[in-house]
């Protein structure tokens, strides 16, 4: 037999009997000439440029352990390796139980022959799963809050029920349905139309308080909100939305009548996560919103209404710094829903909303800074809430508790005050 | 009878890509002592591999050459290469690397260079080639996949959520792969370099 190997090419004899077998050892031999000493060319010319940042898309970072974490940020300013960045996109991959399809892009960095490596994960195709987001807060002076949401067909669709009194001055019992279409033939934008409908009670303060302001909208007994919108990613970390909010109030007094809050609104939100530098990490997020209700809409209320957030993240080891600021001002004549209040889990958290006021205000400044060493946290707030003309103090807070994630926690918190220092009790996961 | 037609027609139906491959061109040129594949017209990076490329991401392109004697199906030579291609994000040009023994690389290539440094790279030994004797060269290219595409079949155990996921796959996911064979060739026809005449 006449045959000669030279490199993974192979010359037959033509005079050759036995084909069949050969045909067979060809095959055998040949993956194994291949991948010989296990050596697979995964050479990227991109692997002579610096890592800039690595990032990740499509999940909560709550999501991805510490060491994992830890070890995607370890490549920054090292050369980018594609093995190593394919093995690692397998690790999460392991980690997230294989629920998620994990995709590695590498762009061009902001730096000159940097790169900038990206995680895209998405739910692996086929995956059916059931997501369902329970929420749970007593607070000892404004009682329990609830939500249970349950989200099919991997976050396209859901549905909840929900009992809450935290973030507005009103209590909602009722439903919500939303629908969402995170792409819309690019990645670039996303749809989504959330309605809800809930059943209203106030408290008795609001509504004496109502009964001397006659500026400010009756307190109502239903409230169903309807509220389409676009969202568009035109960069990395900048999401804007765009939409209506079509809402109708039913107002029990001077009759039972119905009256409409038609705004227009927008969406701001710009977040950031900066390499790790020294072992510190960075994360800011800065939100505004804008809710515009105009004669255009045929709005029976008319009024605008702005709102600003700024949330900063400095972690170390174990140690976190949290720096919060919202504000806000509306003008015009805004329903009782739209107004601000200070005083509940994540706001002047040792006062109670009735307290600071019953009937909130047109116009707020809050900061919060929270010191956490693993689980243990301590808190600082300070803010005010008023309407142009009336005089409401600034008020302090401040407390201590254990925090769980981003939102779960036991708190003790106390207003800063020379009397009746009462503190506030919370527990569960703020709204 | 009307059964025939129709499986007949099938087979058209079926051999229609592979047909269509057929047609673009295969030439052969011969370079000192070896013979050398060239493919102008045909593109071996799909827009998928392209895209991937584009995203800074390897592509591994399997090469393989088959030299068959006319009415035979045994072959007279076959080579395999394996070529490791990647887009430079900031030169935004193509790089390829072949793989070990051989592990030369090249970059700074549009595209059609990139794909023809690839058969440049995969000469044919003039003496497997019987002259005057007619002989067919046959050129067969795949994308290898990558692990993780592969990394539904590796997973341990057999889950609903791995069933489901390999029934719902596409069949633009495979990875691309196709054949192409060129005329009947005779040594004594083909353009010669370097060589004396």
């Amino acid at each position: 037999m006449n045959s000669l190997r030279n490199g993974t090419g192979i010359a037959l004899s033509r005079g050759m009997k036995n084909t069949h077998v050969f045909t067979f050892l060809f095959v055998l031999l040949l993956p194994a000439g291949l991948y010989a000493d296990d050596q697979k060319p995964e050479v990227n010319i991109n692997e002579r440029y610096l890592v800039e940042s690595v990032e990740f898309e499509g999940i909560d970072h709550s999501k991805i352990s510490e060491d994992l974490w830890e070890e995607a940020q370890s490549f920054v300013g090292q050369n980018y390796n594609a093995q190593l960045a394919n093995e690692f996109a397998e690790k999460l991959r392991e980690r997230l139980k294989r629920r998620y399809a994990i995709d590695v892009r590498v762009n061009k960095g902001l730096k000159a022959e940097h790169v900038r490596v990206l995680f895209r994960i998405e739910k692996a195709p086929g995956v059916v799963t059931l997501k369902s987001t329970v929420k749970g807060l007593y607070h000892s002076k404004q009682g329990f809050s609830g939500l249970l949401e349950v989200a099919p067909f991997q976050d396209h669709f859901a549905v909840g029920i929900v009992s809450e009194a935290d973030r507005l001055l009103e209590r909602n019992a009722g439903y919500m349905i939303r629908f969402k279409q995170p792409t819309l033939g690019t990645d670039l934008l996303g749809f989504q139309i959330d309605f809800e409908s809930y059943h209203q009670s106030f408290d008795d303060a609001t509504i004496a308080e109502l009964q001397e302001r006659t500026d400010i909208p009756d307190f109502y007994r239903a409230r169903q909100n309807f509220a389409p919108y676009l969202t568009f990613r035109p960069i990395q970390n900048l999401t804007l939305s765009a939409g209506l909010s079509f809402q109708r109030l039913q107002l029990q007094y001077p009759s039972l009548h119905t009256a409409t809050a038609y705004a227009g609104t927008g969406d701001l939100r710009y977040s950031r996560d900066f390499p790790v530098q020294n072992g510190i990490s960075q994360t800011i997020t800065a939100t505004y919103g804008l809710r515009t209700a105009t004669n255009v809409l045929d709005s029976d209320y008319i009024y605008t209404r702005h709102f600003w957030k700024v949330d900063y993240k400095l972690s170390r080891n174990k140690n976190s710094f949290y720096a919060h600021f919202t504000g806000g001002i509306i003008g015009g004549t805004a329903p009782l829903f739209e107004r601000f209040s200070l005083g509940n889990s994540t706001t002047l958290r040792g006062w109670n909303k009735f307290d600071v006021s019953p009937i909130g205000g047109s116009r707020v400044a809050h900061g919060s800074l929270e010191y956490r060493y693993r689980v243990l946290e301590v808190f600082y707030d300070v803010g005010a809430v008023w309407d142009p003309g009336k005089y409401n103090p600034v008020r302090h807070s401040f407390g201590f508790g254990l925090a769980f994630g981003k939102n779960s926690c036991v708190s003790l918190a106390f207003p800063v005050r020379l009397h009746d220092v009462s503190p506030i009790f919370m527990i569960g996961t703020r709204f | 009878m009307r059964l025939h037609r129709c499986i007949i027609l099938l087979l058209i139906l079926t051999e229609i890509p592979e047909s269509v491959a057929w047609a673009q061109s295969l030439e052969a040129e011969v370079v000192k002592d070896s013979l050398k594949i060239s493919a102008r017209q045909l593109y071996f990076l799909s827009d998928t591999e392209l895209e991937r490329l584009h995203n800074g991401l390897t592509v591994n392109l399997i090469i393989s050459l088959t030299v068959s004697m006319e009415g035979s199906r045994n072959p007279l030579y076959r080579a395999q290469e394996r070529f490791a291609f990647s887009f430079d994000l900031w030169e935004e040009k193509y790089s390829v690397f072949h793989s070990p023994p051989d592990g030369r690389s090249v970059s700074h290539l549009p595209v059609g260079s990139a794909e023809e440094w690839c058969l440049q790279n995969m000469p044919i030994p003039l003496d497997v080639i019987p002259d005057p004797d007619f002989f067919m060269i046959q050129l067969e290219c795949f994308v290898e996949e990558t692990e993780q595409e592969n990394s539904g079949e590796e997973a341990p155990g057999l889950t609903l959520a791995g069933i489901i996921e390999y029934f719902s796959r596409k069949k633009g996911d495979q990875p691309h792969r196709w054949r192409i064979s060129s005329g009947l060739l005779r040594l004594s026809d083909l353009k010669r370099t370097g060589t004396e005449p």
